[in-house]
């Protein structure tokens, strides 16, 4: 094995080639580094008429240069085994012998695969998604390259949690521009997983039914306000901007919503007494509840609930239109 | 203008061993020759390679399988679980259909995407036979549309020619021929008897242009219809789907209009409205195999069964202008809903019936006008 001490300088950092790992400046290395040195050899591939470049240790290499370290300690490859499929393979089994790797890190282990090593989609699906410890199937294996193309900020918001693997392939099949466009919404709102995905079925129908982008629709002023309204937190944003969405997407129904919503305020119930449609108004019938502590908040529910039966505003809540 | 509808023209054709034998099998072979066939043990034999299509749906209906139902035939309409149904049953000669319409509910509930007529006639003759002779007071109404178009196959396989007269020996039997063809080719001079209903499926031009991609065109549908009534059939219109867009109503006024200008309304026994309804999934398929499509875009809500409808004010809506529309070019003609809530009926027809057995007795009651009511009495469920 062939293992030196090399200066730093001599190496080319800038080529990300067989990079794996989608954060490469974590602390801990660094911390580790200053505290107990360098304690495992980087791997780099010899080139004849440049720079080595790195195969496995760029973020102890990009974490040595920032603590003012200036020399490495490096194995080589041998010739024979230094092509790009051997590099990779190196490389791959080099990172998930120490770690379990994320989902952008196996995106971008398999786009190299493919693209760099001409590796067969069959082979990726047989051999390589196993090894990733991904369902060996052809739909994986598309779903993890089109993450590889996902817009930066969005793959840093995948990465920080705030973007669901489902609607972060969902965007990756997306436009650049779309992409971009909700990379800004998600950088001022925060979605559940499912508030995201219904908010993405809304913008998409609205796009599609006004014949726009998504991304112009995220930019109407109606959102923007919603999104720039100081008053709310992230995620009260989000629901703020899934029901203008929402609205826009259901116009007879969220007036219909309002006309019960309006009615119901007139009939001038305590705030015990809850009034609820029939789902989606499909049938003209109306759930009543109330809750009583004592026997006089009793009284004073039954005897709201029967000066509203006798108003003629109650009719008005049974009429959908 | 939409082209004439073309016949259909399959790329294979895989015939099951058992059908091998069939009288169907051989003319329906002799109809196509120039087909390469093959056959196979069993009709989901050609599943693996559709499968591998990048879109089996389409791939699926250029091959054409001939094989025999191992099941039954006759089955009560799926619709039987509504509020108000009017007690339909349907007897599914094939399965699948080629002519494209972007919302059509086969699509997602079908597992063989291949198009299959069952070849064993006798089978589904006898099945039928069977079952109305065991309830020889009770009216039959069957139809042929539900899994497949009744007709749109029909220069291949000549079912019509064995299911008409046929029908026309039963006392309690009727046949609905629904249809968005214009084959009708083979319904002239049969002994119908007043047993057969043929029916159009309808809509307005523009969706007939847009979403009804391989049918026939709306003129030509017409055509048919009023062909049919001059050999003596009586005709039924179902304009199922309704689909909801702006300008609907103008559409669907001069397409009331121009159906009764061509076809006798006398002779009309009677019209159905049910507004679009699919499955979540089903909108997915619509959105991918038919990008231009404007139909997964109307306002819907979760209904019955979890399918998404219209929300009901836009249902209520449609149902009563066309309502209005028919009224008015057609005093008279019956006209009811499909799959449809007391409610939707009260407010969007002014009427409801009492129950399913209303409804379907009162169209019992319409055929008995036609002469053809089962032994001892009219033509009327349950109640002869």
């Amino acid at each position: 094995m062939d293992v030196r001490e090399v200066p730093l300088e001599i190496i080319d950092l800038e080529d990300l080639t067989y990079r794996i790992s989608e954060d490469l400046d974590p602390a801990p290395i660094e911390r580790s580094l200053r505290a107990v040195g360098q304690l495992n050899p980087v791997i780099l591939g010899a080139r004849r008429e440049s720079a080595p470049l790195v195969v496995c240790g760029f973020r102890r290499l990009r974490a040595l240069r920032r603590i003012g370290r200036t020399r490495c300690l490096a194995r080589f490859l041998p010739p024979e085994t230094a092509g790009p499929l051997s590099a990779i393979r190196v490389a791959l089994w080099d990172n998930i012998a120490q770690r379990p790797l994320e989902i952008l890190e196996k995106a971008r282990v398999l786009s190299t695969l493919k693209h760099l090593c001409s590796v067969s989609q069959e082979e990726l699906v047989e051999h390589y998604l196993p090894i990733l410890g991904l369902e060996a199937h052809k739909n994986v294996l598309h779903s993890y390259l089109s993450l590889h193309l996902l817009d930066p900020d969005l793959k840093k918001l995948l990465a920080q949690g705030a973007l669901p693997t489902a609607s972060a392939e969902r965007l990756a099949g997306m436009s650049p521009s779309v992409q971009t466009g909700v990379a800004t919404l998600l950088a001022r709102a925060r979605f559940s997983a499912s508030l995201l995905r219904r908010t993405l079925d809304l913008a998409a129908d609205l796009a599609a039914i006004g014949e726009c982008g998504i991304e112009d629709l995220l930019a109407r002023t109606e959102v923007v306000a919603r999104l720039n309204d100081a008053s709310l937190s992230s995620f009260q944003r989000g629901e703020a901007v899934f029901k203008v969405l929402y609205r826009k997407r259901n116009p007879s129904l969220t007036a219909a919503e309002d006309r019960f919503e309006a009615g119901k305020s007139r009939l001038g119930l305590p705030g015990s007494v809850r009034l609820s449609p029939d789902p989606f108004f499909e049938q003209p019938r109306i759930r009543v509840e109330f809750e009583a502590g004592s026997a006089d908040a009793f009284r004073e529910a039954s005897a709201a609930l029967e000066r509203a039966a006798r108003g003629a505003v109650l009719d008005e809540l049974f009429r959908v239109r | 203008m939409k082209a004439d509808m073309i016949s259909y023209h399959p790329e294979q054709l895989l015939v099951q061993e058992e059908s091998l034998g069939d009288e169907l099998t051989r003319e329906i072979v002799d109809r196509l020759p120039g087909i390469p066939v093959r056959t196979v043990a069993k009709p989901d034999a050609a599943l693996p390679s559709l499968l591998k299509s990048s879109d089996p749906l389409s791939s699926g209906k250029r091959t054409l399988i001939l094989a025999r139902q191992a099941g039954g035939f006759l089955k009560e309409c799926p619709g039987s679980g509504a509020e108000i149904c009017c007690n339909y049953f349907v007897l599914n000669y094939a399965s699948n259909c080629h002519l494209e319409c972007t919302y059509c509910v086969l699509q997602s509930y079908l597992n063989n995407p291949a198009m299959v007529v069952y070849t064993n006639t006798g089978d589904l003759l006898d099945e039928v036979s069977d079952s109305l002779s065991r309830s020889p007071r009770r009216a039959f109404r069957i139809g042929t549309g539900e899994l497949a178009d009744s007709l749109a196959l029909d220069d291949v396989t000549g079912y019509s020619r064995r299911l008409i007269p046929f029908f026309g020996t039963l006392p309690n039997g009727i046949l609905e021929l629904k249809t968005k063809s214009d084959r009708i080719a083979n319904l002239k001079d049969l002994d119908h008897r007043g047993h057969t209903i043929v029916s159009w499926s309808l809509n307005s031009k523009p969706v007939c242009r847009s979403e009804e991609l391989r049918a026939a065109g709306f003129a030509e549908r017409l055509s048919a219809a009023r062909q049919c009534q001059k050999w003596g059939y009586r005709v039924g219109l179902h304009f199922d789907p309704l689909i909801h867009y702006e300008g609907w109503e103008q559409d669907y006024e001069s397409a009331v209009q121009e159906t009764f200008r061509v076809i006798d309304p006398a002779a009309v026994v009677w019209v159905s409205l049910g507004c679009l309804r699919f499955t979540r999934d089903l909108r997915e398929i619509v959105r991918n195999r038919f990008p231009r499509s404007r139909i997964p875009y109307g306002e819907f809500v979760p209904g019955h069964h979890g399918k998404l409808r219209y929300f009901r004010p836009i249902r209520e809506e449609m149902y009563s202008k066309m309502r209005q529309w028919i009224a008015r070019e057609a005093p008279g003609v019956f006209v009811y809903l499909c799959m449809e809530s007391r409610i939707v009926w009260q407010d969007g027809m002014g009427e409801c019936p009492g129950s399913t057995d209303a409804l379907s007795g009162r169209m019992d009651d319409l055929l008995s006008s036609a002469a053809i009511a089962p032994a001892g009495g009219t033509f009327r469920n349950g109640t002869t």
